[in-house]
Order: C-alpha cells, then sequence, then structure tokens
C-alpha cells in the first residue's frame, strides 16, 4: 500500500516540518528521531489532526489531505495508538472497546474475541481506566485501535510513557502485532533498538526534515544519525549459516566476517538484523585469540568522533558494514587509533532482532 | 373562593409542571448551545454569549415585557401560534414555558458551558481516530462524561423556574390552573394580608429549594467519575 506524504509545515511558533515519504508499506515503517524533530507531527498529519496543513497525504491510492483539502480524521480509515492510553474515564474497558466496534467508517478491522484473547484482556474487561495499571491501559487501548475499521494503524510511541515493567508487559504484545502484518503500520519511536526489531522501512525525523532511510546499517551508525548520543549502537545486516547443537550457538554471516548468537535462530528467516551497542565493542590493534570473547570481527578504523568522555569510533568491517565502538581517549592515545588503522573489534553481547523479510 | 390547601395544590401543579416542562426542553436545547460556546472559534461567540447571559443581569419584567409583546396575537411568536395551534400564546401555559425558557436558560448553558471548556481534547482526538464522527463524539462521549454537570444543570435549571416571578407576572398573568404559579399565589395573600398563607407557600417554596440543593451537592461530591 502506497504512503505519500509530502508538503512543509509551518507553525507561528517557529516549529517546522518538510516531511518527503513515498514508499510502498508492506508491513511496518519505523520513524525514528530524538524528541522535538516532527515525529508525532508526522504521524498528526497522516492520521488528520493538521486537516489545514498544506501537506499531500495518500493512502492506498486515497488522498485524504491536500493543500486546499483535509479530511476529518474519522473519515480516514487510520486508527492510532497514542503516548497516553486516552481511555474514555467514564467506561470500563468494554465500554472502551465497544466505542470502537461500533464505528463504521471504510477498512476492516478484527474480531472482537480475537483481539481480547490477543491481549488478554478477558480479566480486565469490567474494570475502570483508573483501575487498571499504566500497561494494562495501553494494552485496553491498542485492543480499541485494532477493534476500529483501518487500512493503517499508527502508533505514536506506544511505550513511551510507561515503567520499565509495564514496557516489559506490553512488548511482546506490538511485537507480535507487527511481525503478524495484520495491518500496515507506521511506528514512531526515539528508541532505534525498540522499532528494529519489527521495522522493514525506517524512516528518520530530524533537523526538521522526515525522510526515509536507505540502509539501516549506514544510518545507525553514522555520526550524524541523531539518535546516537542516547543509545549509540550499530545495526548489522546479517545472513544465518548454521546451528551449533552442542553450544547452542548459531552462526551468522555478514561480509567476510561470522558472528555467534546464542540460540537457534534457523528459523527466524533468512535475513537477521543485529543491534550491536558501542559500549559492547572493544578494539584491538593486534590480533587476539586467547580470549573468552566469540565474536571478533576485522575491521578498519573509518572515523572517530569525541562524546564527551569518550570517542566513539566507526569501524569498517564490510562492504557497506559498520560497527560502532565506545573507547576511551587514553586508549586512542595508547594505541594511536586513528581513521586508516586496522583493528579487531571484540563484541561482548549482541541483540538479535529478528530481521525484516 | 377555594380553601388555601386547594389553592397551593393547584398552584404547586402548575409549578412543578411548568418546572418540568421547561426543565426537559433545557436539557436538549442547552447542550448542544453550551458546547457551541465552549468550543467555538467563531466571532459570533461572545454576542450568543451575552444574549443567553441575559437573564442573570435584566429585570424579569423587561424580559417578560418584550416577550409580552411577541407573543401577541400581532407579535411575531403570536402570530405562528395563532396560525399553527389557532390560539395566541400571551396568558397561556404554552407561552409560560417559552417565557421560563428564556429565563432560565443561563443557570443550565452556564455550567455547562464551564464543564464542556475543560474537557481533554484529547479523549476527542481519540474518539476521533475511532472513525466516531461530531454528532455521535457528542452523544456518545462528551455527554455521557458530564453526566454529573447535566444533572446539576437541570437542578439548577428546575429550581430556578419553580423561583420565578416577574416574567410569568408579565406573560402568563394568574389564571388559576393555567398559569397561577406558586409564587403568584404567594404575591396574592400578601396583597389579601392573608399571612397565614403566605408563610404556608413561602415556607414550602424555602424548603423546596433547600432540600434540592443539598442533596445535588452532596451528589455532585460524590465518587462517579464524570
Amino acid at each position: 500500500m502506497r504512503l505519500l506524504v509530502q508538503g512543509e509545515l509551518e507553525r507561528p511558533t517557529g516549529f517546522h516540518l518538510a516531511t518527503d515519504v513515498d514508499l510502498d508499506l508492506d508491513g511496518v515503517a519505523a520513524v525514528v528521531g530524538a524528541s522535538g524533530a516532527g515525529k508525532s507531527t508526522f504521524l498528526r498529519l497522516i492520521a488528520g489532526f493538521e486537516p489545514r496543513a498544506p501537506v499531500t497525504v495518500e493512502v492506498g491510492g486515497n488522498r485524504w489531505q491536500a493543500p486546499a483539502m483535509g479530511l476529518p480524521p474519522y473519515q480516514r480509515s487510520v486508527g492510532t495508538v497514542f503516548q497516553d492510553s486516552r481511555l474514555f474515564p467514564h467506561l470500563d474497558a468494554r465500554g472502551n472497546l465497544a466505542f470502537a466496534t461500533r464505528s463504521r467508517r471504510p477498512g476492516t478491522r478484527l474480531e472482537f474475541d480475537e483481539v481480547v484473547e490477543f491481549l488478554d484482556l478477558e480479566p480486565l474487561l469490567e474494570q475502570y481506566p483508573h483501575e487498571l495499571s499504566g500497561g494494562q491501559r495501553q494494552r485496553v487501548a491498542l485492543a480499541r485501535t485494532l477493534l476500529a475499521p483501518a487500512r493503517l494503524w499508527l502508533l505514536d510511541e506506544p511505550m513511551s510513557s510507561l515503567d520499565p515493567a509495564s514496557k516489559s508487559e506490553i512488548a511482546p504484545y506490538l511485537h507480535d502485532l507487527c511481525r503478524r502484518h495484520a495491518m500496515p503500520i507506521v511506528y514512531v519511536s526515539h528508541s532505534l533498538p525498540e522499532v528494529l526489531a519489527m521495522a522493514d522501512h525506517v524512516l528518520v525525523a530530524a533537523d526538521g526534515q522526515v525522510s526515509r532511510v536507505d540502509s539501516i546499517g549506514e544510518f545507525s551508525t553514522s555520526f550524524t544519525n541523531p539518535l546516537l548520543a542516547d543509545e549509540a549502537g550499530a545495526v548489522i545486516d546479517c545472513q544465518f549459516k548454521s546451528y551449533d547443537p552442542r553450544y547452542r550457538l548459531s552462526e551468522l554471516v555478514f561480509g567476510a566476517s561470522s558472528l555467534f548468537v546464542p540460540g537457534d535462530l534457523s528459523t527466524t528467516g533468512e535475513r537477521i538484523l543485529l543491534h550491536i551497542p558501542a559500549r559492547d565493542v572493544s578494539l584491538a590493534t593486534s590480533r587476539v585469540e586467547d580470549v573468552s570473547i566469540l565474536n571478533r570481527v576485522d575491521g578498519v578504523i573509518d572515523a572517530l568522533q569525541e562524546q564527551g568522555e569518550s570517542v566513539l569510533a566507526r569501524v569498517r568491517c564490510g562492504e557497506d558494514q559498520f560497527l560502532l565502538a565506545r573507547v576511551t581517549r587514553r586508549s586512542v592515545d595508547e594505541l594511536h587509533l586513528g581513521a586508516g588503522v586496522r583493528v579487531q573489534a571484540l563484541i561482548k553481547s549482541v541483540a538479535v532482532r529478528t530481521g525484516a523479510p | 373562593m377555594t380553601s388555601i390547601g386547594a389553592d397551593i395544590a393547584q398552584a404547586a401543579g402548575v409549578t412543578g409542571l411548568l418546572a418540568l416542562t421547561t426543565t426537559l426542553f433545557l436539557l436538549v436545547l442547552s447542550p448542544p448551545l453550551a458546547w457551541w460556546i465552549a468550543r467555538t472559534a467563531s466571532k459570533w461567540r461572545p454576542p450568543v454569549e451575552a444574549l443567553v447571559a441575559l437573564p442573570l443581569v435584566l429585570p424579569p419584567t423587561v424580559i417578560g415585557f418584550y416577550l409580552l409583546l411577541a407573543m401577541a396575537p400581532d407579535g411575531p411568536l403570536g402570530a405562528i401560534a395563532l396560525a399553527v395551534a389557532g390560539a395566541p400564546l400571551a396568558f397561556t401555559f404554552a407561552g409560560l414555558v417559552i417565557g421560563s425558557i428564556v429565563y432560565s436558560l443561563p443557570f443550565v448553558t452556564g455550567p455547562l458551558a464551564s464543564a464542556f471548556r475543560t474537557m481533554d481534547t484529547h479523549l476527542l482526538e481519540a474518539a476521533s481516530s475511532l472513525g466516531v464522527g461530531p454528532a455521535a463524539r457528542f452523544l456518545r462521549l462528551v455527554l455521557p462524561m458530564h453526566r454529573k454537570a447535566l444533572v446539576a444543570a437541570g437542578v439548577l435549571g428546575f429550581a430556578h423556574t419553580v423561583g420565578e416571578f416577574g416574567i410569568v407576572l408579565m406573560i402568563g398573568g394568574n389564571i388559576p390552573g393555567e398559569t397561577r404559579v406558586l409564587s403568584i399565589a404567594l404575591f396574592d395573600r400578601v396583597e389579601m394580608l392573608d399571612y397565614a398563607g403566605a408563610h404556608a407557600i413561602a415556607a414550602l417554596l424555602l424548603v423546596f429549594s433547600l432540600v434540592v440543593l443539598t442533596f445535588t451537592y452532596r451528589w455532585l461530591r460524590q465518587g462517579v467519575p464524570g
């Protein structure tokens, strides 16, 4: 389904957002960017909450908005899950869900029983929003959106207002939902690792602009990546090679290198995305063999960037594959690290993000 | 002359019926009007709001006077009534209902508009994102969420109509069983120097108002959200 959002939005407050997105959305498009970069505004444009913005919005061949027109949200077949669950306080969970099931706009919807089962809502149906925990509220809100007819779902940082416990409670549901691909999804997040697991496309909001990123790997390790400061880490695009049942390790390859990760990944698909946090990568200038770290990757330092106390090193270890390593300034001086220096990257941990098709 | 008891009972019946009818009309008219006042960005909001609030500041006799002119057989409202129902409005129960609606309008619309103004607009966005249009949003979200404010506004409108005097005197006159309400009956008793009868009516109105308001305020403070 084609998703087109093109135009510029200007607010009296000085806020400016240019969007140039035209993609064939057949899965999950993640929109990442720092707070205030315009991610939520981008979603509001699609949802219809900025009907007077001179922006063209087309979904699946239907024009929802153009400089001289704008359909109100209830006439767009799009369901939105908000950061704050926005449940109706005077209705119990069942009443909140009933609100959606009575909607008559065009689009497909999931069955009530199916959604209640999927989100384990049965025990919560008679409870009022103020009786629910943050995670439970968000589950009800998610269910409410799934029950309304839609052709596209928008998730606006659905986990950002939750505490860690609630986050880990709802994350599997979101993951399941996205992987099932019941509907195209635009998923906004300020955390690349959070959405990487589900994303088929990545859009970036930065410097007042929303645009598409072609290579997640290159984007994740680029020094201009707006997310780098928070949680620097490289995304590596791998292929499954083999599984060793004796040690329960899967071997994944990218370029000329291999990585070993725990668990049998033979069934997760051919392409696997790995997220490797920069803080878990050390650099050695000579080959290290007798060390417990399994994952050692050869590469060449591409660039260094000082970040406060530490230095972020970008290591090229394949055609267009990069790793990020966080090292101390002292190490940079003692090992004479610099662009062009051959290094071995020692990777302590690898988070597996089952990848896009 | 009828007995005091029968006279009071009859006047109380007219008063109750008038207040009930007026309140029902107001509960249909006021919520959309209050919603519009609370939400619109139209340049017409201030004059409309002022028009609704007029009975708060004008002597009831002023409004009663203009309504009397309008309801006369050659007045605009009277002419319509003549054409439709074959009878004029002035000095009828129907005329009294119209006058009471105008007079009690700010007491129902005002509190509702204040309540609507504080509503979290994010919830409206959420409803809209579920495919619910403006009319259904109003009926299924706004009204149920404000059921307390609606009841409070209704009670206030009812109690205020029960206590009305000036407008009734101007457009209703004093026809027993038709337009003679308690406040008029009280005035009559005083003019006749029947202070015992006046006491009975005055005490009835006082106790009624006090009890109704007490129960309303107590109910408003109780748990139920909305």
